[in-house]
């Protein structure tokens, strides 16, 4: 599942720079975005990782123009979808390309499917909203996706409520939701959080899939990175609102960087250990963003810190040896010391 | 979906006084008006002579129907009565008798609500039955009754008033008790050995203050009414003890030249009723724990 | 007993002599059905959450219990907990069945056996301080002394890594990795024996879940604890316990020592599991065999006759569909299967 197994196309489809989402709060102003960017090729997944307070559910709402207007604004950077700035556009504008060049998956099925209306009419609505169909050729659309996806019994099932599913098949109505329009880039925020590990396993599957069959663009919002493993093609590690690492999947799961995101990797590191001893715990609780250290944001829990880390914030550079970008003063210069995780890793297996 | 940091503010365009009067300043306000206004009442109702050194039952004989002066500030009634006198102390009866509904009200109800959400099912069923039954009741009238029937006096009004008064609470606090019961940290109280009434007093109570606020302040306010139009029919307090129900059923018959006999008993009530209701909002919120922010 | 509890009591352990120690948990063929209101028009079904489940569990040992929504292991853990009765079979505590405990007997029991949440801030009350959080235990059961108290109360926080600070803050000035100690801290209060720890790091932070699971082990270590270690991530649950059980559909499926049914799970659902969890390492996702299973986890209410796994088991042959599979041994010594077709 990495880029060298498929054709990457040239021109990416989705290209970040710089974002950045200033944040209100009282008196103060916080930035849970500062300085993102990526690159999204057709048929590529690109995973945002990060815990709380990392800014990637933020990253996402910016890139969507959803965030709440009186509180949040994107304030810097260019998010170029196939040459337009996402960024740039104006309310109506967005409104149009939602669901049609770009979707967006939000975190709960729950609360983001709406209990009163049947799972047809909601799959159907981004067509017909947007006039992209008939009402006869959206119904059709919407039985032929729901059955890739796996929900049974159709065309009755689409009479069904949301509250009459499992989790599961909410989970596929939402992702049928977001596809129908045929969109190039689809964000999918957490979108294995909320269901069992087995079934977690059918969505990655699916979305491997439908990728595979149409070239789909996914963004991947996530914190769980088994799941990343396993379906991204790049890696973007987000702390307290900035970029700490981003490179090739396999890259950065063997030869990770930036300390933060070695401490998580070996943190969920269980093979690496035997069982019932201490597993390697990084120090201290992700960031407030309201009490962002000066410097670089992790160093209270760096173990490799000194001086400059203190002061100066480090910028996303090229690490030396290394395709992987890292901000990391240490890392910079080529001075962290050489730790890859696979030589953790026991080969028992 | 938004970051939970993020609070909603309120809409643009939504009514300047609307907006206003849920700021912190409005609240600040409010507590300080409403506050002294209830001071002021309570005072009346247990140390009338502090405002005034008549006496309500004096006659005047001489000079009944006079227009509020510098010798009887608000006039004298058809019997020459200072007015003034008539209305400060008509605060003791007319306050006494409405809080004493609501604290009795309010007891029994919670006490009902408490056991009914703790209880089994059946019993839970019964109880709520019961409250059913008499919330289908019109509150006056079947307080009117059971006032006419148990005979004339204020601890008649009292008696009947509370009985109409607790279902109303009972059917809140049941309520309440039955969201909360199932919260992760009743759980744990439960887990860690603690009985039914310690969870109720710290596990529960600090969650319903301001709920239960809100409804008392307002029911202050309501059951003075209620207590007001019994007097008003003549239950409750008997004459000569001046009662502010009682005091506008006499007053109304004095309207064209008596005009102050109906006007300021009445301002009295609807003062009452203002301030309390004042006080309760700006309470509202200061209950402690409201300065947990949820950090995640 | 049945023949499950009779073959568990031959489970093998290093720090386990053979029958020589009583263990301090058992539950003997433990059912728990209750009555729920589901669909629109309200119809009362009765809903299976537990379903004749043996456990044992010895002094000082921790045992994990894994399982999908809906398999049974929050409800089994509560019922360990005495917060819910058996419908039937027993839970016991030391050889004591609890479900015939009094009202004093069942407070004194809470002073051993104690409970760990997963969501720390909800099971904390908002409107306490954290000393009047961790002061509640002594007083409910009469221990408080002044003086006293407050020492072992600062003992606790050192145990867990909080600093004095802390006492008099309130639960919502902390992160969610603090808000878990707290909670570890007064389970701790009254020298519990026996810690149920459900889902204890599924809502924390990735960096913080190592650490808590570390504070765990120490304190167990410490002070010889046994743990029930419910979770849906079988690769924490091999790390923390030496034994463990797969629940599914209300029932252990599969039990034995975590090693092995890590190495070579002989159910298939626990087969599936294992396949289902994605590692953190893409070369090995990708070159892993995985064994992939459709459809969902079966509602408690409407669970299916013969073995609750067989709609969606790839192995399914008609005895399963109507015959319930009992566990038996396979496999490794002490590993035992609830399926007809395991070896």
């Amino acid at each position: 599942m990495t880029a060298d197994s498929r054709e990457a196309d040239g021109q990416p489809v989705l290209e970040v720079r710089g974002l950045r989402t200033a944040l209100h709060i009282g008196a103060a102003e916080l930035y849970p975005v500062d300085g993102v960017g990526f690159e999204l090729r057709s048929g590529e997944t690109v995973a945002i990782v990060g815990e709380s307070g990392s800014g990637k559910s933020m990253t996402a709402l910016s890139l969507m123009g959803l965030l709440p207007s009186r509180v949040a604004k994107v304030v810097g950077g260019t998010a170029l979808l196939e040459g337009r700035d996402l960024l740039r556009l104006n309310p109506k504008a967005m409104r149009e390309l939602r669901g049609v060049e770009i979707s967006y998956m939000p975190q709960d099925p729950v609360s983001a499917l709406n209990p009163a209306l049947t799972i047809g009419r909601q799959v159907m609505e981004p067509l017909l909203v947007h006039r992209k169909a008939s009402r006869d050729e959206a119904h059709g659309r919407a039985v032929e996706l729901l059955g890739s996806l796996g929900i049974p019994n159709l065309p009755a099932s689409l009479s069904a409520y949301p509250h009459q599913l499992s989790g599961g098949m909410r989970q596929r109505v939402l992702l049928a939701m977001t596809l129908i329009g045929r969109p190039k880039v689809l964000i999918a925020d957490e979108p294995t959080t909320s269901v069992d590990v087995t079934t977690q396993e059918q969505i990655i599957d699916l979305l491997w899939a439908i990728q595979r069959e149409t070239q789909l663009g996914i963004v991947l919002i996530t914190h769980d990175l088994g799941v990343v493993a396993r379906i991204a093609t790049r890696v973007l590690v987000m702390y307290a609102g900035r970029v700490v690492e981003y490179g090739e999947a396999e890259e950065v799961f063997e030869r990770p960087t930036h300390p933060y995101t070695r401490g998580l990797l070996r943190s969920v590191d269980f093979d690496g250990v035997e069982p019932r001893t201490r597993l390697f715990a990084l120090d201290g609780n992700p960031p407030q963003l309201a009490d962002l250290s000066s410097g670089c944001a992790f160093h209270p829990r760096c173990e490799y810190r000194v001086q400059v880390c203190l002061d100066v914030v480090p910028q996303v550079a090229s690490v030396p040896g290394s395709q992987s970008l890292s901000a990391c003063h240490l890392a910079a210069q080529g001075v962290l010391p050489r730790l890859s995780v696979s030589e953790l890793v026991t080969e028992n297996d | 979906m938004a970051s939970s940091a993020v609070g909603l503010p309120m809409r643009r365009g939504a009514p300047v006084l609307a907006r206003w009067s849920q700021s912190e300043r409005s609240r600040r306000v409010f507590l300080i008006v409403g506050s002294v206004i209830v001071a002021v009442f309570v005072i009346a109702a247990i140390a009338p002579q502090v405002f005034t050194s008549q006496n309500p039952n004096a006659l005047y004989a001489a000079n009944p129907l006079s227009l509020p002066s510098t010798q009887h500030w608000l006039g004298t009634d058809e019997l020459g009565r200072d007015f003034f006198a008539r209305v400060v102390y008509g605060a003791r009866a007319s306050l006494t008798m409405s809080v004493l509904v609501v604290a009795i009200g309010a007891a029994i109800g919670v006490l009902v609500g408490v056991v009914s959400g703790f209880a089994g099912r059946r019993v839970d069923d019964v109880l709520m039955r019961v409250v059913d039954l008499f919330l289908s009741f019109p509150g006056f009238v079947l307080a009117l009754a059971l006032a006419a029937a148990l005979g004339r006096g204020e601890r008649s009004v009292v008696i009947a008033l509370s009985i109409v008064w607790w279902p109303s609470y009972a059917r809140l606090i049941r309520g309440m008790v039955l969201g909360l019961k199932h919260r992760l940290h009743v759980e744990s109280a439960r887990a860690l050995g603690a009985g039914p009434l310690r969870i109720v007093r710290k596990h529960m109570l600090p969650f319903m203050w301001e709920q239960l606020n809100a409804r008392v302040t307002q029911d202050l306010g309501y059951a003075l009414v209620n207590v007001a139009g019994l007097g008003f029919v003549g239950l409750g307090a008997q004459p000569p003890t001046p009662e502010w129900g009682s005091l506008l059923e006499s007053g109304l018959q004095y309207v064209a030249n008596g005009w102050w006999l109906t006007v300021f008993p009445g301002l009295a009530i609807t003062l009452w009723t203002l301030g309390v209701a004042m006080l309760g909002d700006g309470m509202a919120g200061f209950a402690r724990g409201e300065g947990n922010v949820h950090r995640r | 007993m049945t023949e499950g509890t009779k073959a568990m009591e031959s489970l093998p352990g290093g720090e386990r002599l053979m029958g020589a120690q009583a263990p301090l948990l058992v539950a003997d063929q433990v059912t728990k059905t209750f009555l729920a209101r589901r669909g629109a028009l309200g119809r009362r079904v009765e809903v299976t959450a537990v379903s004749q489940v043996d456990l044992r569990l010895d002094r000082g040992e921790t045992f994990g219990l894994v399982g999908e929504t809906g398999s049974g292991k929050t409800t089994l853990g509560r019922l360990v907990l005495g917060l819910e009765k058996a419908t039937s079979g027993n839970v016991k505590l030391d050889g004591v069945s609890i479900e015939r405990f009094s009202r004093s007997q069942l407070k004194q029991m809470r002073r051993r056996v104690q409970v760990v949440f997963q969501d720390p801030y909800e099971s904390l009350n908002p409107y306490m301080t954290i000393e009047e959080i961790l002061e509640e235990p002594f007083r409910i059961h009469g221990l408080y002394r002044k003086a006293e108290t407050a020492l072992r109360i600062r003992e606790l926080l050192d145990l867990v890594g909080l600093p004095r600070s802390s006492l008099q803050q309130p639960p919502g000035q902390f992160s969610g990795g603090q808000q878990q100690r707290i909670a570890i801290a007064r389970a701790l209060s009254l020298g519990a024996e026996l810690l149920v720890a459900d889902e204890p790091t599924a809502a924390l932070d990735v960096s913080i879940q190592a650490q808590i699971l570390n504070l765990l082990m120490d304190i167990q270590r410490e002070r010889g604890m046994a743990v029930l270690l419910i979770s849906h991530n079988l690769l924490v649950v091999r790390h923390m316990s030496a034994s463990l059980g797969v629940m599914y559909g209300g029932r252990v499926v599969e039990t034995g020592r975590s090693e092995d049914i890590y190495r070579r799970p002989r159910h298939p659902y626990s087969i599936a599991l294992l396949s289902a969890i994605p590692v953190a390492n893409p070369r090995r996702e990708r070159e892993r065999q995985r064994v992939k299973i459709s459809g969902e986890a079966p509602d408690p209410a409407k669970l299916p006759a013969g073995c609750p796994f067989h709609p969606r088991c790839w192995l399914a042959v008609d005895r399963c569909r109507t015959e319930r599979p009992e566990l038996r041994p396979v496999g490794a010594p002490g590993q035992m299967a609830a399926c007809h077709l395991a070896k």
